[in-house]
């Protein structure tokens, strides 16, 4: 009995000693300092392209931090945040309130439209007879050679029975478009999905790394991402990709894997980017920032943040626009009719 | 000649089946005590890989636990089984964003007697456990789940006491519960569930886990009060656990309040056996 309760002694006594290693951290203040320390602290110690885009947060914060005695309330604050994190030039980077979402669009704002409604539903292209099959807008064009299908987000699921029937739709065509503009994204699933119904075999896309410390160049070995090939469904013949600034995020992990196609050509602008894998975190106030957390990477390991060039790179001209052609589309189609 | 040995076959046949009788009679059983809880209670938890603040909420749980002696013969030792289920919502400190958790506790262990006067006894055991459970915060990107999952060798310690008051028993008990070791699942903070399910990525997200890494206590204080028909238990309990892992440190304090009810039974095969001097509880 003396020695139980001798053991049990020990057991507390250890157990109060080791209770100092794990040091907690420093929890702000819901004060205009602490949420401004906390957002720059979350951004420094997580956001995973400081070093790669060669972004200084410690003059960043000197730059800011002396603003702060100029907030008298929270949408000050808000906005004084919100144009912090503007000099990340990241789209995939949001601070949300209960009255407003920050934002940065200069990655497609700064660059051509290259995508009209208006046209891609005119008489030359999807017009008014066209099918939705799940989430994909579908039709054949110029003089049902080409099949042509409209994908707006990748939010929005479709299932094979889906594609068997677009396919079946277009076995008499010559060969496929999908259009990917103004697509900022969704799941990444529905991405890599997509893009097995273009592959024969299980080939290597991409990378995908994260971090493992708080330092800016804290990095894990690089993660292979493959893209299977559906057992079912495998296109296999030509497939064109239309692409602008604003294919983002999940359609540019699209662009990505359908560079490494077999048949696949991709034509347009330049894609929008966004090649971190956003996580988010919160504020002591409540609010949430949303932040790219790990980066994903091409084939070759090249970072994907910036977008991604297209094979034959092109803009939509007044004249087509004014005609009611789409330039992009044009394009595509002479190249699929000239295989 | 056939009379005598009608009798004698009778006389052998009686003796020999008042043995038997005898030996059933004096077969001991080891009955298993269960009781049944039903509660709520308050958590307060950090849960760095969803959000760096102190979530407070509240839970309902419903736990079960059976004891009983491994051997009627020997009141030493005894095992236990038992399982916890809790479900609850907890808060941002400002009161603007929550979080949705839940947790299913399992335990098997063992436990060793001495009683240390006529109504006080002491039970020193240890037992495994196995936790599954997440918290959910909705308005996350990417990361808006937070699977908990651990399994440790707790070192355990019951104290009971029996009275009397107003004619009416009562057994008054204290339990201690604390980890020693294990494992436990807690990726790093950077790490998406995208990347652990979709590209099989499971590096540095399972841990082994002792006093360096986690500290766990559960106490609890039950009343039973017994009555004829049944006994009914009031209880509270508290938890202090705070475990860290790939720098992050992570807590999860609870108290909870229950009621139940304690029951013994013995499943039996064949024909009742009536004698409840026979039926041995564990305490």
């Amino acid at each position: 009995m003396k020695q139980i309760i001798q053991i049990i002694f020990i057991v507390i006594l250890l157990f109060s000693f080791q209770s100092c290693i794990m040091d907690e951290p420093t929890v702000q203040p819901n004060t205009n300092e602490g949420n401004f320390n906390a957002l720059w602290n979350i951004i420094d110690k997580q956001y995973c392209y400081l070093d790669y885009k060669n972004i200084n947060w410690d003059k960043v914060y000197q730059s800011y931090q002396p603003k702060l005695k100029n907030i008298t309330n929270q949408y000050e604050l808000f906005d004084l945040l919100s144009e912090m994190l503007s000099e990340l030039k990241d789209g995939h980077v949001n601070l949300y309130s209960n009255f407003d979402k920050s934002r940065y669009s200069n990655w497609f704002t700064d660059y051509p439209l290259n995508f009209y409604k208006d046209l891609i539903f005119n008489k030359h292209y999807l017009g008014r007879n066209y099918r939705i099959a799940g989430s994909l807008v579908y039709k054949k064009i110029a003089n049902d050679k080409v099949g042509y299908i409209y994908y707006g987000s990748f939010s929005n699921s479709f299932s094979n029975s889906n594609i068997s029937a677009i396919f079946s739709q277009f076995k008499t065509c010559k060969g496929l478009i999908i259009d990917i503009r103004n697509n900022g994204g969704g799941m990444l699933t529905n991405a890599e999905k997509l893009a097995s119904y273009f592959f024969t075999e299980k080939t290597l896309t991409g990378y995908i790394i994260h971090k493992t410390g708080n330092g800016h160049t804290d990095f894990s070995t690089p993660k292979p991402i493959y893209t299977e090939a559906n057992q079912t469904l495998q296109w296999q013949k030509p497939v064109i990709i239309l692409t602008n600034r604003s294919s983002y995020s999940a359609a540019n992990d699209f662009i990505c894997r359908m560079q490494y196609a077999p048949k696949a050509v991709i034509i347009g602008d330049v894609s929008g980017g966004g090649g971190g894998l956003p996580m988010s975190s919160e504020l002591p106030n409540g609010w949430m920032v949303r932040f790219s957390a790990s980066p994903m990477l091409d084939a070759k390991k090249q970072q994907t943040e910036w977008g991604i060039s297209p094979d034959i790179q092109q803009n939509i001209t007044d004249e087509d626009r004014k005609n009611g052609y789409d330039t992009i589309i044009e394009t595509a189609i002479n190249y699929i009719e000239n295989q | 000649m056939i009379m005598i040995k009608r009798l004698l076959f009778i006389l052998i046949f009686n003796i020999a089946f008042c043995a038997i009788a005898q030996n059933v009679s004096e077969k001991l059983f080891a009955v298993k005590q269960k009781n049944n809880n039903i509660g709520i209670g308050t958590i307060r938890l950090t849960e760095p890989y969803l959000s760096p603040f102190e979530y407070q909420g509240n839970f309902i749980h419903f736990s079960q636990e059976q004891i009983s002696l491994f051997n009627p013969t020997n009141k030493k030792l005894s095992y236990n089984l038992g399982s916890d289920f809790k479900i609850g919502k907890a808060r941002h400190p400002n009161k603007n964003n929550g979080l949705f958790l839940y947790e299913i506790n399992g335990f098997a262990g063992f436990n060793r007697h001495f009683t240390i006067q006529n109504n006080l006894s002491l039970l020193i055991g240890s037992d495994i456990d196995l936790t599954v459970g997440g918290k959910y915060m909705g308005r996350n990107v990417n990361n808006p789940f937070s699977l908990d999952l651990n399994s440790n060798i707790n070192a355990t310690a019951k104290l009971f006491y029996k009275f009397s008051l107003l004619d009416v028993p009562f057994r008054l008990s204290y339990n201690v519960k604390t980890s020693l070791l294990g494992v436990m699942f807690v990726p790093l903070k950077g790490l998406s569930y995208y990347e652990m399910y979709s590209l099989n990525s499971w590096q540095d997200a399972f841990h082994f886990s002792s006093l360096h890494n986690r500290q766990m206590i559960k106490q609890g204080v039950n009343i039973d009060i017994l009555f004829n028909c049944a006994t009914f238990r009031l209880g509270v309990k508290h938890q202090t656990l705070k475990y860290s892992a790939n720098d992050m440190v992570f807590k999860n304090n609870q108290v909870a309040f229950s009621i139940g009810t304690v029951f013994y039974f013995y499943k039996f095969r064949g024909n009742k056996v009536k004698n409840t001097d026979n039926f041995i509880p564990a305490l």
